[in-house]
């Protein structure tokens, strides 16, 4: 399983930057102007503070870990069996991602442009993509990404002026009147949605990176970056759309684009700003995928993850079709379920495993001190 | 050979996958719906009537020629318990399958605004293939289903002539209202704003209108007038702003552009054209527990046409077409206002929701009985117009008439 894989840390800012995106861009205005109404913005801002003290944790927790990768890492604290079983879990939480995240896409297509489409058609479409390219490796996603990130900034640039002429200042107001409560609420979300998921790098800092001592920046600037770019999304709903029809949307953001027309020549072109939405969530999905079958490769201890991509793509697929049954449940698993599981997932483990590492290495440094004296 | 066998498995997969797309719709199977109408039918369920495009009318060169002459547009009607029902059952009339996303304009029946538009917006707004950039008016004194059958002049189809001359009524006239999708539907949730619609009407016969004779002739015996504001309270139909209201109400939600005021002056007419003005709603609350609400209106214009002995550029004479002019619009947004307090009850203007965003705590207090409370609040009106130039000349051919 030694895979002599090495991305710049340009191309990790690139691969952060997509990952926090995806996804977040086209659910987060709803349920963040459904708690915090005009003042989302506010929380969102909010967010984006925990959300750049996570990278930095992140970061922390891969200095310790050296030149190995998180499931290494976890057999070393916890001993082989308990640290497998740990990896275990997170396998299972980046396989359930990428289910998740083709069902959202799915979801997403089949609401808004292609109605009678069957839904798994999309998925499976989306499935044979990020399954040749997590074939092909992170250095080919990473290319891939610094390829299409440009498209995604120039589109959303595009979006920003093009709706310029819609926006209207005074939907932010009465604004700082949301209650703590909501705040904090909303606060989660965000931070669940695009803070937290950030645990998966760990499979790919600092392991993977060629020159780790620029990781730290580069990794902290993508997630500013993109939780950035999101915040600039939610603003843009509540100035053009105002709060509560945001809120009443399922994916605000594309309504959003539905309303540019400049001038009566520029409109009617969603379907090219979906192009936002689509390279994101296809970035995102294939980062969870890959970590997952990387993550697998490292627990069977084989020596190359690529025969396990078909398989485990076959199952993504079929688990994404039963993973939502509608999209009541969706958003109740996703108000309910996803926040607390993530905090687990993605700040208590990593926090107890570094934590259990500082004081074995104490412990082992003053056994071997006292050896020595 | 592994990678043979990988290639040739990935483009059995391709094949069906990417080829053909399931929600392929070929133009030749469309039925373009440009209009919308929307009635009740005597079984308390909803009628719609649908203007379609009649391509191949609207493409032709020659209309009226060697063939003969089509209508642009035809107009299908159906009913059904809801909105989506009788959209759905139109198909065994109509010759394609619907499609809405080119809707231009929807217009509402004044029987459905009286009982409530909530019904009927859900399902406009719940669609994928509906966009939000159409807008909405409610038939004045006839059914939607009529105004949807009258053919019309210059602008071949019917539904553009209503978009366009919506939007040009707004522009420069200021007594119609562009209200669209998202602005209702933002108007009905929020408390303290209650919509208005722009009424149209039918001016003479609908009868007449509906044949290629209405349109064949060089003076239309039915013409589609756009006529006043439709008042709304929690989603119904309250009554009509005539036109002097409409700008009234149109000043203080600061849509006027462009519009012309007609000022009395020395026994003759003076018109002023307002080229820009601005609105502002500033609530005080410092008497008592009800607010008070102060507007102010500020604006530029010009001297547009002068009917009467005036020497323009003695320096009194502005500041008095100044007064006159302000008089003229503040009359007309008290009569708005009083209206809309004293018969109506329903806050168009928006006040409940400047108190909100002014003092979002007083507005927890008052929201609750605002229906109750906004008739009765006292409103200030001042206007502050500002004459800037004369036109193209000076002084008026009157004076040197009044010389002989």
């Amino acid at each position: 399983m030694e895979e002599k894989v090495r991305i710049s840390p340009f191309q990790l800012s690139v691969l952060t930057i997509l990952f926090t995106t995806g996804t977040t861009f086209l659910i987060i205005p709803s349920t963040m102007t459904a708690e915090t109404k005009q003042d989302a913005w506010v929380s969102s801002i909010l967010g984006i503070i925990i959300c750049l003290g996570l990278s930095y944790f992140f970061i922390v927790c891969g200095r310790e870990m050296g030149r190995k990768n998180y499931i290494q890492y976890l057999e070393d604290v916890y001993g082989r069996l308990l640290g497998k079983m740990i990896g275990l879990l997170y396998v299972f939480f980046c396989f359930n991602g990428t289910a998740a995240l083709l069902s959202y896409f799915g979801f997403f297509t089949t609401t808004q442009m292609l109605t009678t489409t069957p839904i798994e058609v999309l998925h499976i479409l989306l499935a044979i993509l990020i399954i040749s390219v997590v074939r092909a490796g992170l250095e080919v996603l990473a290319r891939t990404g610094e390829l299409m990130i440009i498209w995604v900034f120039l589109l959303l640039l595009a979006m920003i002026v093009f709706l310029l002429p819609d926006i209207q200042l005074e939907r932010l107001t009465p604004s700082f009147v949301a209650s703590p409560m909501n705040h904090t609420k909303a606060i989660i979300n965000f931070v669940a949605i695009a803070g937290l998921p950030l645990v998966v790098f760990l499979m790919i800092i600092p392991k993977h990176i060629n020159r780790p001592d620029l990781a730290k920046w580069n990794f902290i600037a993508g997630t500013l970056i993109g939780t950035g770019a999101v915040t600039v999304i939610i603003v843009l709903c509540i100035l053009v759309l105002g709060a509560s029809t945001t809120a009443r949307q399922l994916y605000p953001s594309y309504v959003l684009a539905k309303t540019i027309s400049v001038f009566d020549i520029i409109q009617r072109i969603e379907s090219i700003m979906a192009g936002i939405w689509v390279i994101s969530i296809f970035f995102k999905t294939a980062i969870y995928f890959y970590v997952s079958v990387v993550g697998f490769a490292q627990i069977l201890e084989v020596k190359n993850y690529h025969f396990l991509t078909i398989p485990m793509g076959m199952l993504t697929v079929i688990f994404s079709t039963i993973i939502y049954p509608n999209i009541e449940f969706m958003s109740h698993w996703d108000a309910k379920y996803w926040p607390p599981y993530l905090i687990i997932m993605g700040f208590i483990i990593p926090l107890f495993t570094l934590i259990t590492d500082k004081i074995k290495k104490r412990f082992k440094s003053k056994k071997a001190s006292n050896s020595t004296s | 050979m592994k990678k043979v066998i990988f290639f040739i498995l990935f483009t059995i997969v391709s094949i069906p996958t990417l080829s053909a797309c399931w929600d392929t719709r070929e133009v030749n199977d469309l039925a373009i719906a440009v209009a919308l109408g929307i009635d009740k039918s005597e079984d308390k369920g909803y009628t719609v009537s649908v203007q379609i495009l009649n391509p191949s009318e609207v493409a032709s060169q020659t209309a009226g020629g060697g063939s003969g002459y089509d209508t642009p547009v035809t107009t299908y009607t159906s009913s059904g318990k809801i909105l989506f029902e009788a959209i759905r059952k139109l198909t065994q009339q109509t010759p394609r399958k619907l499609y809405l996303a080119h809707l231009r304009i929807i217009v509402i029946g004044e029987e459905v605004a009286k009982e409530g538009i909530y019904n009927a917006i859900d399902f406009l707004s719940r669609d994928p293939e509906l966009r939000t950039d159409f807008y909405i008016i409610v038939s004045k004194d006839s059914k939607a289903e009529d105004v949807l059958r009258i053919l019309t002049n210059i602008e071949k189809l019917p539904a553009n002539k209503l978009y366009e001359s919506l939007e040009a009524s707004s522009d420069a006239w200021a007594v119609t209202g562009k209200v669209n999708l998202n602005d209702l539907l933002n108007d009905i949730v929020s408390e303290g704003k209650q919509p208005v619609l722009t009424g149209i009407k039918i001016k003479g016969d609908p009868k007449i209108g509906t044949s290629p004779d209405n349109v064949q002739s060089i003076y239309p015996k039915a013409e589609l007038v756009y006529d006043g504001m439709a008042a709304f309270r929690n989603n119904k139909l309250v009554g009509w702003l005539d036109e002097e209201e409409s700008k009234g109400l149109n000043y203080v939600k600061g849509t006027v552009k462009s519009t012309l005021i007609v000022t009395d002056m020395n026994d003759g007419q003076v018109g002023i054209e307002l080229l820009k003005s601005s609105a502002e709603i500033i609530p005080h609350f410092d008497v008592g527990s009800t607010p008070t609400i102060e507007v102010k209106i500020t604006g530029e214009a010009n001297i547009g046409e002068v009917n009467t002995n005036l020497d323009l550029l003695k320096d009194h004479v502005f500041s008095e077409l100044e007064k006159k002019t302000n008089e003229k619009i503040k009359d007309n947004i008290t009569s708005a206002i009083e209206k809309a307090q004293k018969e109506y009850k329903a806050d168009i203007f928006g006040f409940g929701d400047k108190i909100h965003k002014e003092d979002p705590k007083k507005w927890e207090e008052i929201k609750t009985n605002w229906t109750e409370i906004f008739p009765t609040i006292q409103v200030e009106v001042k206007v502050d117009i500002k004459i800037r130039r004369t036109g193209t000349i000076t002084n008026p051919f009157h004076n040197e008439l009044s010389e002989e």
